[in-house]
């Protein structure tokens, strides 16, 4: 066993710049579809990676945001390798078009929507949509961030957050009494 | 702004992504346009359920701990347990007595007052203030009158402990908070609610600057209080520690010094701080625009 100065102190680095993000982690991964067991290999699996690779992290306010980059890549090699979770590369990202009308997408009223409700309505969104929607609501990413984190154009991350909540949205309205009501009385 | 232009902008403006000056162009427009701000509502509430549901699933308590050991055991480190990150900062890391006064009136001024154009930050954070704060439903990421809660939920997003004391400075609950920033640097954001509607901001962030040194209005337990009222909002900020507070109202500054006690006090009290913190903010009841000196407060705290 070492006493060695400078491995604790990047320990103790980690344990300041790293482990603080394990809970949000958690939580995208399990959103991400995956079992609560593989969500924590997967998390543990990301902050070893980050601990060993500690070094390529020039700004420590970058930090957040190089580990979900980090995790995204962990993500994605599980992802092809148990292809019970599509990659999110596979997707076409224009698979769903942008509505005719803003209003079409932006009807009022979630009043009847239960939590249950928008977890099936999350967990039924393609991955590439369900990932840039999970990293900014749950992990509070700004664009910009989220352009680093997916590799992609920020005006790519407005679309995709635009089409998942457009998605949620339809998804719940689906569910609600009133939509139903709606069905009915066709 | 059109509708055309406010919907287009929506996302953006929710999401926290706008320009102060185009939030508050696309606020202007919510605020005399019923259609627009309906549309607006419905997506905010799209945007708190989807956060909330995720905030819903509770990772495993142990799992940090498991990170840990599956580290020493790959570096062979010693340890029998995780040391908690360590607070202390060193001394030359402290602001000189009254350095945030000239930080902070240097960038009180708004473009076009003569002030520097490059930091109008407290203009920005009125702004946000405003913004957050106008609407009947606050715009809130995450809605709770819990303190620790709220607490934790913040450290988690902003990688930094924030104290959220239970209630402002004149017993007004907490409503909720939301991850936002001061001079583009990450803020956490906590909002209180009184009688009548009264609404207070607090905003934390990391402390990141030395400025001259100038004399403060007054000192609490040894931490320097500045206010201002900009644009009729009275703003109180302090730096403690490694922290920096800047806390909004429409009210007088009596109310925000009040906050600014109990934050103070917070970070120096162990365990069971909310009760004593709860009754700290009722013994702080002066009205708004009663004045009172730091001394005063003091006299109140103390006494």
């Amino acid at each position: 066993v070492k006493d060695d100065p400078a491995l604790n102190a990047r320990i103790r680095q980690f344990e300041i710049q790293i482990l603080p993000h394990v809970p949000d982690l958690c939580r995208i991964a399990r959103r991400l579809g995956v079992t609560t067991s593989d969500a924590e290999d997967l998390v543990q699996e990301t902050c070893l990676r980050a601990f060993r690779t500690q070094d390529q992290l020039r700004r420590p306010d970058a930090a957040r945001t190089w580990l979900f980059a980090v995790f995204r890549s962990v993500f994605l090699r599980f992802a092809t390798k148990h292809r019970s979770t599509a990659s999110a590369s596979s997707i076409p990202l224009e698979v769903l078009p942008l509505p005719a009308r803003w209003d079409d997408a932006r009807e009022a009223g979630l009043e009847w929507a239960t939590l249950e409700d928008v977890r099936a309505a999350i967990l039924r969104l393609p991955l590439v949509y369900r990932e840039t929607l999970l990293l900014a609501h749950v992990a509070g990413f700004s664009y910009r961030e989220l352009a680093q984190i997916l590799e992609v154009p920020v005006g790519t991350v407005m679309s995709r957050l635009f089409r998942a909540r457009r998605l949620v949205r339809e998804a719940l309205r689906e569910t609600s009494p009133r939509a139903c009501s709606v069905e009915r009385r066709r | 702004v059109t509708c055309h232009d406010a919907l287009t902008a929506m996302d953006a403006y929710l999401d926290d992504e706008l320009t102060v000056l185009e939030a508050l162009r696309v606020q202007q427009h919510l605020g005399r346009c019923a259609s627009c701000r309906q549309a607006a509502e419905s997506e905010a509430a799209l945007h708190s359920l989807v956060a909330a549901e995720a905030m819903q699933e509770a990772p495993p308590t142990t799992l940090q701990e498991r990170i840990l050991q599956s580290i020493r055991a790959e570096t062979g480190a010693q340890g029998t347990r995780p040391r908690r990150p360590r607070r202390s900062i060193p001394f030359s890391a402290w602001l000189p007595r009254g350095a945030l006064a000239g930080l902070l009136l240097a960038c009180l001024a708004l473009p076009g007052t003569g002030g520097p154009a490059d930091a109008p930050f407290a203009g920005d954070v009125v702004a946000r203030h405003l913004r957050y704060t106008t609407s009947a439903t606050p715009d809130l990421d995450l809605t709770t009158p819990d303190a620790s809660r709220l607490a934790g939920w913040l450290h988690q997003r902003l990688g930094f402990a924030v104290g959220v004391p239970p209630a402002a400075g004149r017993g007004e609950r907490l409503l909720g908070g939301r991850v936002s920033t001061i001079a583009n640097r990450p803020a956490a954001y906590v909002l209180y609610e009184g009688e009548g509607g009264r609404r207070v901001s607090l905003f934390v962030a990391r402390r990141w600057s030395r400025a001259p040194m100038e004399e403060s209005e007054e000192s609490i337990e040894g931490v320097d209080l500045y206010t201002a009222t900009l644009n009729d909002v009275s703003l109180a900020w302090w730096a403690d520690r490694d922290r920096f507070y800047l806390a909004l109202a429409r009210a007088g500054t009596t109310d925000l010094r009040g906050l600014a006690v109990l934050c103070i006090r917070q970070r120096g009290l162990t365990a069971g701080a909310p009760v004593g913190l709860t009754e700290a903010a009722a013994g702080l009841g002066g009205g708004p625009g009663k004045g009172g000196s730091g001394s005063r407060l003091l006299t109140q705290v103390h006494g």
